[in-house]
C-alpha cells in the first residue's frame, strides 16, 4: 500500500478514535466537551515525553498516556458538576486554552518546538512502522468501538443515558450524577489518550498547536457529522471529513473551511447528525422500508 | 408505625419562607394526602423529602434513618420513589429502558454490579411484570418521546416502583388526565399500598385527594394548618377559609 | 512602584481593547442568551472592510461608517440564518453554530486575502499626550474615546429610549414580550446590528491600534471575550467593561512580574475559578 494511502488512513483511524472517546462524554452522558482535544494533547504528551524523555519502552508509553489522561479527564470533568450547557461549553474551552498553554510555556513539554525523536511504537519484540501501525491502530479503533457497545448495554451505560436524559428524574432512580459524569470524562479522556499515544508515536514529532482549540472542533464536527451517540458515528464522520479533502487534492487548502461549513450546515439543520436519531441516513434508510435503525 | 418522619422542618429561598416548621407522619401501608392551595409548600416539601433541596432546620427520617441532607440518589437508594409534577421522563429511552432505569438502582454505584449487562432475563421479566401491573405493556418497545400525557405519568410511576420503594411519592400525578384515567390510577394507587409500599401524595383534584387519603396534612403558606382523616379535614373551618378565602370554588364538592 | 503603575497603565490600556471588543458580544448575550462565538469573525470582518475602504479613499470616517453598515448587516444575517432557528435546542447547539461561522469566516478572509499581516496605517486626528510618565498614542485616545462613547449610547439606548424598554423586556422573557405586542425578533435583530457594528469598529480600531490586519486576529478575542463576559456577570455591559480592564491589568502585572502563567490562559482560569464558586457566574443565572 502507498505511503501516502497509509498515512492518510492511519491519521483517520487516530482521529476516529479520538472521536469515539468525545462520543462518550458528549453522545452517551450527554455532557458538552469542546476541549477534547486537550485530552488528546496529554495523551501525545505522555507518551511523548515517557519514551523521549524518560526512555519507557513505547508500550509502557502508551499505558501510561492513556492513565494519565484518565487521570486528567477526571479532574478536567468537575467542572461539569457545577456548570451546564453553554457554561461548560466555554469551561471546556478553556481548558482546551490551557492545557495549549501549558504545551506551549513549560519546558517540560518542549516549549513551542515541542517533542522530536519519538521512536516507533514497538512492543513484544515487533516494531510497528507504516503498514503494521495501521493494522494496530485500526485494530484499536475496532476493539473500542466493541467495548463501546458493550458499554452500553451495561447498567452502567445505562445511568450514562439517564444522566443524558433528564439529571433530576436520574438521581431520583438512584443515579449519582457526581461518578457518572466524572465516569464519563474518564473513560472519555483515557480512550482520547490512547489515539494520542498512537498519534505521537506516528507523527515522531509533535508540538502545542496540534492540539489547539480548532483541533477539538475538528472532533466535534466528524461527531456531529457522524451521528452523535451512535456507535459507527464517529468512524463515519472521522472517514468523511478526513478522505475529502484528501480525495479533492485542490480542497486541502480549504479544509478547514470544510469543516467548518460542513459542522455549521450540520447543526444549522440536522442537529442530531447524519446517522443519529432523525439523521439523514436514517431516513433514507426507512424509506427503503426496511432497515429503520433504533437505538434501543 | 412511623415510616417517614417529618419534623419541624423550614425551607427559605430568599427572604421567602415557603417551608415552616412543618411536621408529619407517613405509616408503613397508608396513603398520605398532602394537600392545600397553590404556593403552599408541597412540592418543596417533597423535593426536601427526595433530597433535592435540603432542609434550613428540622429532621426528616426514613425508618428511623435520618435522611435531610442526603443527595437524591442516595435516598432513592434507601427506598424513596417519586413522580415529578411536570413529568420527566428520559425521551430518548424506551419504555423498557426508563423502567429498567429504577432496577438499577440497587446497582449503581458498585462496580461489579454496574459492568454487568442490563437486558438479561430476570430485568426483562421484572420490567414486564411492573408495566403489566401498570398498563404499560404495550408500550415498552415505544420511545418515551411523544407518549400521551396519561402514559408518561403511568411511565413515572413504573419507573419509581422500579426502585422497589418503601415510600412512593406522587407529586399531581393526576394533573391533567381525562375522567377514566383518574379512575384506573386510582385503582393503581390502592394496588400499590395494597402490595405493601406507603404512599404519599400531593393532589389538587379534591375528590382524588380526599377518595384516596386515609390520613392527610393541609399546608398554607409553608404552615401545617391541619391534620387528620379526610372527613375531619374537609370540614376544618381554617382548611375550608384557606381555599376559599382565595377564590377557589368547588372545594369539597370534587375537582 | 513606578513599574507597578506603568503595568496597570499598560493593562487598562488593552483591557479598554477587551471591553471594546466584549461590549458587543455582551449585548447580544443580554437579549439571546447566546455566546455569540461569531462576534469575532465580524470583528476580523469589520477590520478588513475598514483597511480596504481606508485604502481606497482614505477616508477614516468613511472607512468606519462602511465598515460598522456592512457588518451590523452580516451580525443580523448570522442570527437570522443560523441562530434564530436553533433556539429551541440546548444553548450549545447555537454556541456551536457560531464557532462554526466564526471558523468559517476566518478560513474565508484568510482565502480572499491571504494569511499574511497586513499593516493598517490611519491618519488618526489625535496626537500623543503625555501624562506624567505615561504616553498615550493616538490610538490610544481614539480607543478610549470610542469606548466610551459607544458606552454612553449603549446606556442611553437602554435606560431611556422605547426601543431600549423593549431591549429589555425581550432579554427578560422572550415571549412574554411577544405576548405583550414588541416585535421580539425586530428587536433581537437590532441588538445585533448594534452589537456588531462595534465589533466592527473595534475591529477596525485595533487593526489601526496593532497596525495588523490579518485572518485569525479575531480568534484570542473570540474565547477571551466568553471568559470576560462571564467574569463581569453575564449580560451586564457595564460588568464587561470591568471585567476588561480587571483581565487587561492582570495579564499585564503577570507578564510584568514574570510569573509563570500563560498570559492567554489568565481569563480562562479565573473563569473556571468563578465558576467553581459560583455556577452561575459572577452575576449568577
Amino acid at each position: 500500500m502507498g505511503g501516502y494511502y497509509l498515512t492518510v488512513l492511519t491519521s483517520i483511524g487516530i482521529q476516529a478514535m479520538a472521536v469515539m472517546g468525545l462520543n462518550v462524554i458528549v453522545g452517551f452522558a450527554g455532557q458538552i466537551s469542546l476541549g477534547h482535544a486537550a485530552f488528546f494533547g496529554i495523551g501525545a504528551y505522555t507518551a511523548a515525553v515517557a519514551s523521549t524523555r524518560y526512555g519507557l519502552s513505547p508500550l509502557l508509553a502508551l499505558a501510561l498516556a492513556v492513565l494519565v489522561a484518565a487521570l486528567v479527564g477526571f479532574f478536567l470533568g468537575f467542572p461539569s458538576l457545577r456548570v451546564k450547557h453553554d457554561f461548560l461549553a466555554i469551561t471546556t474551552i478553556g481548558t482546551n486554552f490551557i492545557a495549549e498553554s501549558l504545551f506551549l510555556y513549560l519546558p517540560f513539554f518542549g516549549g513551542a518546538l515541542g517533542i522530536g525523536g519519538i521512536p516507533r511504537f514497538s512492543a513484544l519484540g515487533l516494531t510497528f512502522g507504516g503498514g503494521q501501525l495501521l493494522w494496530l491502530v485500526w485494530g484499536s479503533v475496532l476493539a473500542v468501538a466493541v467495548l463501546c457497545h458493550l458499554f452500553r448495554r451495561t447498567w452502567a451505560g445505562l445511568a450514562l443515558e439517564c444522566v443524558r436524559e433528564e439529571e433530576v428524574a436520574a438521581s431520583s432512580v438512584g443515579v449519582s450524577l457526581v461518578r457518572f459524569k466524572l465516569m464519563a470524562f474518564v473513560l472519555g479522556s483515557a480512550v482520547a489518550g490512547l489515539a494520542g499515544g498512537y498519534y505521537a508515536f506516528f507523527m515522531r514529532f509533535i508540538s502545542p498547536s496540534d492540539f489547539s482549540f480548532p483541533v477539538s472542533v475538528m472532533f466535534l464536527s466528524m461527531l456531529v457529522v457522524g451521528g452523535i451517540g451512535t456507535i459507527s458515528g464517529p468512524l463515519v464522520g472521522a472517514l468523511l471529513l478526513g478522505i475529502l479533502p484528501e480525495v479533492f487534492r485542490p480542497l486541502v487548502d480549504y479544509r478547514m473551511l470544510l469543516y467548518g461549513a460542513t459542522l455549521l450546515l450540520t447543526i444549522r439543520f440536522q442537529p442530531k447528525g447524519l446517522l443519529g436519531e432523525g439523521g439523514l441516513v436514517e431516513r433514507l434508510l426507512s424509506r427503503g422500508g426496511g432497515v429503520g435503525s433504533s437505538r434501543g | 408505625m412511623a415510616l417517614l418522619e417529618v419534623k419541624g422542618v423550614s425551607k427559605s429561598f430568599g427572604g421567602l419562607r415557603a417551608v415552616d416548621g412543618v411536621s408529619f407522619e407517613v405509616r408503613e401501608g397508608e396513603i398520605f394526602g398532602l394537600i392545600g392551595p397553590n404556593g403552599a409548600g408541597k412540592t418543596t416539601c417533597f423535593n426536601l423529602i427526595s433530597g433535592v433541596l435540603r432542609p434550613d432546620s428540622g429532621e426528616i427520617r426514613l425508618g428511623g434513618v435520618r435522611i435531610d441532607g442526603l443527595s437524591p440518589d442516595r435516598i432513592a437508594k434507601l427506598g424513596v420513589g417519586r413522580t415529578f409534577q411536570i413529568v420527566r421522563p428520559f425521551s430518548e429511552m424506551t419504555v423498557f429502558q426508563n423502567v429498567a432505569a429504577g432496577i438499577g438502582a440497587h446497582r449503581y454505584g458498585r462496580w461489579h454490579l454496574e459492568a454487568s449487562f442490563y437486558r438479561r432475563k430476570e430485568t426483562v421479566e421484572e420490567v414486564e411484570r411492573i408495566a403489566s401491573a401498570v398498563g404499560l405493556s404495550e408500550f415498552l418497545g415505544r420511545k418515551a418521546y411523544g407518549l400521551p400525557l396519561g402514559i408518561l405519568r403511568k411511565l413515572e410511576i413504573a419507573r419509581a416502583l422500579a426502585l422497589k420503594p418503601r415510600l412512593l411519592l406522587l407529586d399531581e400525578s393526576f394533573s391533567g388526565l381525562r375522567g377514566e384515567e383518574v379512575e384506573q390510577l386510582m385503582e393503581l394507587v390502592r394496588r400499590i399500598r395494597d402490595g405493601g409500599v406507603s404512599v404519599l401524595l400531593i393532589e389538587h383534584n379534591m375528590r382524588v385527594a380526599m377518595g384516596l387519603s386515609e390520613r392527610m396534612v393541609v399546608l398554607d403558606h409553608g404552615r401545617k394548618i391541619a391534620e387528620g382523616v379526610p372527613e375531619l379535614v374537609r370540614s376544618d373551618p381554617m382548611v375550608i377559609e384557606a381555599y376559599l378565602g382565595r377564590g377557589e370554588a368547588g372545594f369539597g364538592a370534587g375537582g | 512602584m513606578e513599574l507597578f503603575l506603568v503595568q496597570v497603565f499598560n493593562g487598562l490600556a488593552e483591557g479598554m481593547i477587551y471591553a471594546l471588543v466584549t461590549l458587543g458580544l455582551s449585548m447580544v448575550y443580554g437579549v439571546l442568551r447566546i455566546l455569540h462565538v461569531a462576534h469575532a469573525g465580524v470583528y476580523t470582518v469589520g477590520a478588513y472592510l475598514g483597511l480596504w475602504v481606508y485604502s481606497l479613499s482614505g477616508s477614516l470616517i468613511l472607512a468606519l461608517s462602511v465598515s460598522m453598515g456592512l457588518c451590523a448587516l452580516l451580525g443580523v444575517a448570522i442570527e437570522r440564518f443560523v441562530y434564530y432557528p436553533l433556539l429551541r435546542y440546548p444553548p450549545y447547539v447555537p454556541l456551536i453554530g457560531g464557532i462554526a461561522v466564526y471558523l468559517s469566516i476566518e478560513e474565508l478572509c484568510r482565502l480572499a486575502a491571504g494569511p499574511y499581516v497586513i499593516s493598517f496605517p490611519a491618519a488618526l486626528p489625535f496626537k500623543a499626550l503625555r501624562l506624567g510618565a505615561f504616553y498615550v498614542t493616538p490610538s490610544q485616545q481614539m480607543i478610549v474615546i470610542c469606548t466610551l462613547l459607544v458606552l454612553f449610547l449603549q446606556w442611553f439606548l437602554v435606560s431611556r429610549t422605547e426601543i431600549g424598554l423593549a431591549m429589555r423586556c425581550v432579554a427578560q422573557d422572550m415571549d412574554m414580550a411577544s405576548a405583550m405586542g414588541m416585535d421580539s425578533k425586530m428587536v433581537v435583530s437590532l441588538t445585533f446590528a448594534l452589537g456588531s457594528a462595534a465589533a466592527a469598529l473595534a475591529g477596525v480600531l485595533v487593526g489601526i491600534h496593532h497596525n495588523q490586519v490579518y485572518p485569525t486576529m479575531g480568534s484570542v478575542p473570540a474565547y477571551k471575550s466568553l471568559a470576560i463576559i462571564v467574569l463581569g456577570g453575564l449580560g451586564s455591559v457595564p460588568g464587561a467593561v470591568l471585567a476588561s480592564l480587571l483581565i487587561g491589568v492582570v495579564e499585564s502585572l503577570t507578564i510584568g512580574y514574570g510569573f509563570p502563567l500563560p498570559r492567554d490562559a489568565l481569563a480562562f482560569m479565573a473563569m473556571i475559578a468563578i465558576f467553581m464558586a459560583r455556577p452561575g457566574g459572577l452575576a449568577g443565572r
